[in-house]
């Protein structure tokens, strides 16, 4: 019988259910250990170790026009202006002066061309890699960094998202590393609820109930199967680390100046977050903006959603470099894919995987560049495309990761990291 | 639906006006000789209305991005300058030339009148002075004759989405994204009413959604006007078509009525007829769009057609018997690739649809 791999975790996720849920207790997991990888990371890729990931996932798809590739007084190039940027030569949307101040730092890739224009296939489609097919689901980028370079030794979780809404353990972005890989969602920034112990119950008494239940664990494990409980037993390390950490929630050591900006918006408090999360040595960190998908009134709604982007974006970048995290910490800007180029009635633009833009920053990357370019009007790309497979294999490269030697190893299949028909995008690595 | 109103105002359409191009807006001229269209091309295009086959004129040009409204006199006795349209482009311009003559060199001009997207254009009764806001939060008001700045206020948080004068002339009033109208008193520079239709606005995650899209006093200047959506969410935006009423006199909303469904989102323009109906046009989701006729003293609209997807404008000929609409070709959405027959990636285009109006 397929066991029902709906547990705990998949839901509104608290200390509670953390700790009810977990069955296994062999102690610390050695999260994204060795094991599992038939081709083990060299000794320069461990030292990559200390590398980590700022992934800001644009929920619904950011119009290239309006950000990254504008194309101002042409046909689609909609009523905005574009503005010089801190890289001489390059423009991008007027509605970014923020993010224009640090251009240097960025690498832009407009020549992106990929695969599916529909969000329910194309989310996970993308943040997957996007491999071949050989009948397993590839994990999210959060999750393969998670596996490959490891939790770190800030003892916190590997993978954590913040995210509007809801939070909960996000177990499906692991697809066949096994649940513990999955993401842990802070739903609107915030911890889990009930993190904390429990006023009633002291430390020692705490301890001593730990013990037992990892006693019970170990003999309750040893009959079943190994990987639930390894998931378990992540969770359970999760919650603990979290309790440790729970300065990394409070809102009142934030200063008011970081707070102004980045923006008491959303996405501005999630970013801020972001950072913080980052500098406590989590590996990697996804950030969740959601409602860009404007196919009515795309230009006062990208006129009210970018400088929002723009704002926090721009400095999280300037905190970054100024924290010298930059050369350690890879940021990614994307969306799903772009926006057509022609607009509709509703005065929106509608999904276009054919030519569009995203944002690369620090880890590896050539500071400053721009790579790919689409045509006079934006519609498609002049010269070479790039898929997200090509993404996938430079954002290894430029986390130390040698995509075309390290494979994982479902069960004993061998599976190429990312789609082994692209390769790394050299113009973009340092 | 009053069979009444609809037998004696009902129009029939006399011909769709191609032009390959998405518009904004139309406004027929004071001397009803020419109809004026702005457009995403960053052109006005022009129609002669004297002939049947209403061809297009050579468009007139200096303009930028988009070219977003238009302002012209509402007779020819009250212009200050003879035979001048008043527009506005997305790059901040203000412009005044001749809608006759198709030379480029504008009466005046002003490139960096707002700093970016300046979003609507009022000319007062008097056709003396011209008021723009826009994006960058900037309320002004120019000389029409020469372009002179006269006046100037700032709205602090809110992009500022249209402007009207008021009947007496001696205040404007301007409706931003917040859905708050603001009564600014031009000698004095201050606010000295505030109108509430926050119902036409709505935070959606980061996005901030509606806002006054329309403003307008009733003829006999009683009553003031504004229209938008009543929002659901941002990103594919959807709500319903808005309109508001409020006693001029008292400041409190004496009416309130939706013209749609959730799809048919915006209410994109209104104009007045001279029999004291409203004429309004919707726009929403790709394919929705209407033309309304409705009295405001009444509980329903006694005539609409959907027969023309994603109305943008409407605008009533000096005659009152001709009618303009922009609206949207069909068709005008999609995902993902969609090429012509010739293999090319096709745009989107705005017929203006010409409606004859009965005698009434």
């Amino acid at each position: 019988m397929t066991p029902n791999l709906c547990k705990p975790w998949e839901h509104a996720l608290s200390r509670r259910q953390w700790l009810g849920a977990s069955v296994a207790g062999s102690g610390a997991l050695a999260l994204g250990g060795l094991g599992g990888l038939i081709s083990p990371l060299t000794a320069a890729e461990l030292n990559a170790k200390d590398k980590q990931v700022l992934f800001v996932w644009i929920d619904g798809g950011m119009s290239q026009y309006e950000s990254w590739d504008p194309k101002p007084g042409t046909q689609f190039g909609g009523p905005f202006r574009q503005i010089a940027t801190s890289l001489p030569g390059v423009n991008i949307s007027e509605l970014m002066p923020r993010t224009a101040t640090v251009m240097h730092q960025l690498a832009l890739v407009r020549n992106m061309c990929t695969q599916d224009n529909s969000h329910s296939a194309g989310v996970p489609r993308i943040q997957r890699g996007d491999p071949k097919n050989r009948g397993v689901t590839y994990p999210f980028f959060g999750s393969a960094v998670a596996k490959l370079l490891g939790p770190g030794s800030s003892g916190l979780p590997p993978y954590v998202s913040i995210k509007p809404g809801s939070g909960g353990f996000h177990y499906q972005d692991a697809g066949f590393l096994g649940p513990q890989y999955g993401a842990l969602a802070f739903g609107d920034g915030k911890p889990p609820e009930n993190l904390l112990r429990h006023s009633s119950l002291n430390e020692e008494d705490d301890v001593a109930r730990n013990s037992l239940r990892t006693t019970l664990n170990k003999r309750y494990v040893e009959s079943r199967r190994h990987e639930n409980a390894e998931a378990h037993s992540a969770v359970y390390e999760m919650a603990g680390s979290l309790m440790k950490r729970q300065d990394l929630f409070d809102a009142t050591k934030l200063s008011p100046k970081d707070v102004q900006r980045y923006g008491s918006h959303e996405f501005g408090r999630h970013m801020l977050l972001a950072r913080n999360m980052l500098e406590a040595g989590v590996r990697f960190v996804k950030v969740t903006s959601y409602g860009w998908d404007t196919h009515g009134d795309n230009f006062h709604g990208h006129r009210s959603l970018m400088p929002r982007f723009d704002q926090a974006y721009a400095a999280i970048i300037e905190d970054l470099h100024e924290r010298g995290m930059l050369d350690r910490v890879l940021v990614i800007a994307m969306s799903e894919f772009g926006r057509t180029p022609r607009i509709n009635g509703h005065i929106g633009r509608d999904h276009w995987p054919e030519a569009w833009s995203l944002a690369l920053a620090g880890c590896g990357m050539k500071r400053g560049t721009v790579v790919g370019k689409t045509n006079d009007l934006g519609t498609f790309v002049d010269g070479d495309a790039f898929d997200i497979g090509h993404m996938f294999h430079t954002w290894f490269a430029a986390l130390g990761i040698d995509s075309r030697k390290v494979e994982y190893d479902n069960h004993g299949q061998p599976l190429p990291i990312a789609h082994d028909s692209c390769s790394v995008v050299k113009e973009l690595l340092a | 639906m009053n069979d009444e109103l609809k037998a004696k105002f009902e129009p029939k359409e006399l011909k769709a006006l191609k032009v390959d191009r998405q518009l904004n807006a139309a406004r027929f001229t004071p001397c009803g000789r020419f109809l004026l269209a702005a457009g995403h091309d960053g052109l006005i295009h022009r129609f002669d209305m004297t002939a049947a086959e209403m061809p297009e004129l050579k468009p007139l040009t200096g303009h930028h991005g988009w070219v977003q409204r238009l302002a012209v006199a509402s007779s020819t006795a009250t212009s200050a300058l003879p035979e001048v349209v008043y527009s506005v482009d997305s790059w901040g311009q203000l412009r005044c030339g001749s809608f006759v003559d198709d030379a480029a060199v504008p009466r005046w001009t002003n490139g960096s009148a707002h700093n970016g997207w300046i979003v609507d254009i009022a000319l007062n009764a008097a056709g003396s002075l011209v008021a723009t806001c826009g994006i960058d939060r900037a309320i002004r008001v120019w000389s029409a004759t020469d372009g002179a700045m006269k006046h100037e206020f700032t709205n602090a948080d809110w992009d500022v989405l249209c402007v009207a004068f008021a009947p007496d002339e001696k205040s404007l009033l301007a409706g931003d994204l917040s859905g708050m109208i603001r009564q600014w008193d031009l000698a004095s520079g201050k606010v000295t009413r505030e109108f509430n239709a926050a119902e036409l606005h709505k935070s959606d995650r980061l996005q901030e959604v509606g806002g006054i899209r329309q403003l307008q006093f009733s003829p006999d200047g009683k009553q003031l006007i504004c229209a938008g959506t009543k929002p659901k969410n941002g990103g594919n935006v959807q709500g319903l078509p808005t309109v508001m009423v409020f006693n001029w006199e008292t400041g409190q909303l004496v009416k309130s009525f939706e013209l749609g469904k959730e799809g048919d989102v915006y209410v994109t323009d209104l104009a007045f007829h001279p029999a004291g109906f409203l004429m309004l046009t919707i726009s929403g989701n790709p394919g929705a769009g209407k033309l309304v006729f409705r009295r405001i003293e009444d509980d329903a609209s006694f005539y609409e057609t959907t027969k023309m997807p994603n109305c943008h404008s409407v605008t009533l000929h000096p005659d009152h018997h001709r009618l303009a609409v922009v609206a949207t070709n069909g068709g005008s959405n999609g995902n993902g690739r969609n090429l012509d027959k010739e293999g090319k990636y096709p745009g989107n285009f705005s017929p203006i649809h010409v409606w004859t109006l009965p005698a009434g």
